[in-house]
């Protein structure tokens, strides 16, 4: 368990949501069904709308948290959560949805290793928001599949 | 197994403590009767302190749509709370833009009642009430979706716009929750509500509906929804839906037909193969009363070997780029998954349509 700062935890989420930006963006690319290439696209787009209120979040808000002392577990949201993802080309939608599904419980633990922690109203208050904006994603990614329109 | 018992004894006390602290305030903080003033005070009702905005407006029987019962999960409570409801809390913030919390909206699930309130709430929603039904038939669809005919006791008529929604409620081990439901039988129809379900695997609500048998109860809150139907009968109405978002097309169309049969009105609907087609047919012969009215669908699967099929395919938003002429005054209702509606509505936009006549359903 390593000592880190609020500003680091938040490069970790913006590194990650880049992460999925790419890895979506590429999905998009190749894949073989248009359904996967449209919602993929979206996908994409979501994360980097996620990514650039992330990154206004930290310029506007943190500024008085930035440096707050957390403990934080490594690997929690990086590149281990796609290690046991298995998307190809020829992926459905449905897989799709699942896999995505899976790596926003990724920013969600890192989220709640956070609000476990006692920290300050401000830095409880910011990691709240996040937590339910992720939450809220996953919400809608699961209404997605359930319309099984891809 | 120290550290097992030393965990176990220290959440004991984290719960033991929540609990008591619950306790001591309900019963040593006494908020007393707190006044809610309306609309600039038309309407001021006097609740219990200590309880949601939520629920005290629910016991005076103003419903206000919530999805999630009251936890703060879905953020569809949203009301103008002008005085006495204190700062925002976190739990709100992620569904509140920055204009709707310098507008002082809130969510009213988050909002305790401590002292009096000033709140602004729409018409449309005082008008909301509450409904007690029996399921009249139910009706199997396509291999997940069924159609569920409510015959309403009490009260026993319901004054809906097409487009519009209702809340039913459904058990779940935590108590009722409502989920939200469009309308699909038209408003000439005010004895009965019809929805179309789509049976979600895990699903409190759809796994509900789809269990009920005919003479089941069941009750619902409504109606709720935004959409006003263009009264001028020179606007074409488009619909597109995608996946099983057809109720509200279905209850605009009728509806429409019953008021103007000569009203030009377009469907587009999309979905995967033909097991999920349907309505369809019943479409097409409303189509050969009322020649103004066209009928699409399209498949984006593949179609197999042993599938017919004489209609288009492809995404539904092709459909609509392929048969829609550019430049005509139109209003357009789109329900389906928000990529869906991303594509429609560049489309919609590209044949002339602004922002404002584009209407789809908050996902």
């Amino acid at each position: 368990m390593a000592i880190v700062t609020v500003e680091d935890v938040l490069e970790c989420a913006e590194r990650f949501e880049q992460m999925l930006a790419a890895y979506y963006g590429e999905l998009s690319e190749h894949a073989a069904r248009e359904g996967v290439r449209m919602l993929t696209d979206y996908m994409s787009r979501h994360r980097v709308r996620i990514l650039e209120a992330l990154d206004k979040l930290s310029c506007e808000q943190v500024d008085r948290t930035r440096s707050v002392p957390l403990r934080y577990e490594p690997h929690v949201a990086d590149h281990t959560c796609f290690e046991g993802v298995t998307l190809s080309p020829d992926s459905d939608a449905a897989d799709v949805l699942d896999a995505a599904v899976s790596f926003d419980e990724c920013l969600v633990r890192l989220y709640r290793q956070v609000l476990q922690q006692d920290v300050e109203e401000d830095v409880k208050e910011l990691f709240e928001s996040l937590l339910h904006a992720e939450q809220r994603d996953e919400i809608e990614l699961k209404k997605i599949k359930a319309m099984d329109y891809f | 197994m120290i550290y097992l018992w030393a965990s176990l004894v220290f959440v004991g006390l984290l719960v033991g403590l929540a609990v008591l602290l619950t306790v001591a305030e309900r019963l040593l903080i006494n908020y007393g009767i707190c006044a809610i003033d309306i609309n600039a005070s038309e309407t001021t009702l006097e609740v219990e302190g200590g309880q949601s905005l939520l629920s005290g407006l629910m016991e005076s029987k103003i419903f206000i749509p919530s999805a999630c019962g009251g936890r703060g999960s879905c953020g569809h409570c949203k009301i103008t709370v002008l005085d006495g409801a204190g700062p925002v809390l976190p739990t709100e913030t992620p569904y509140l833009s920055r204009s709707e919390i310098r507008s002082n909206v809130r969510l009213a699930c988050q909002v305790k009642i401590r002292e009096d309130l000033r709140v602004t709430i729409p018409e449309d929603l005082l008008n909301v009430q509450m409904f007690s039904a029996t399921v009249a038939s139910t009706q199997v669809m396509t291999h997940d979706i069924k159609e569920i005919r409510f015959s309403l006791n009490e009260p026993t008529e319901i004054t809906q716009r097409p487009g519009q929604y209702v809340q039913v409620q459904a058990p779940s081990p935590d108590g009722p929750v409502f989920r939200a439901y469009s309308i699909s039988s038209p408003s000439h129809e005010p004895n009965v509500v019809d929805l179309v379900v789509r049976l979600v695997p895990g699903g409190i609500g759809s796994t509900y509906l789809h269990n009920l048998n005919v003479d089941d109860p069941v009750i619902f809150t409504g109606p709720y929804g935004e959409f006003h139907l263009d009264e001028d009968p020179d606007t074409e109405i488009v619909c597109v839906g995608g996946g099983c978002g057809i109720a509200p097309m279905k209850n605009i169309i009728y509806t429409l037909y019953e008021r103007w049969p000569d009203r030009k009105c377009s469907l587009f609907f999309g979905c995967r193969t033909t097991a999920d087609v349907f309505y369809l047919d019943e479409f097409k012969e409303l189509a050969v009363k009322h020649p103004n009215f066209k009928v699409i669908y399209a498949l984006s699967d593949p179609i197999g070997p042993e599938e017919t099929w004489d209609g288009e395919t492809g995404f539904i938003h092709l459909s609509v780029d392929k048969h829609l002429e550019a430049g005509m005054k139109r209003q357009a209702f789109l329900c389906g998954p928000p990529p869906m509606i991303e594509a429609v509505t560049h489309v919609l936009e590209e044949k002339g349509l602004v922002e404002e006549d584009i209407f789809y359903d908050k996902f």
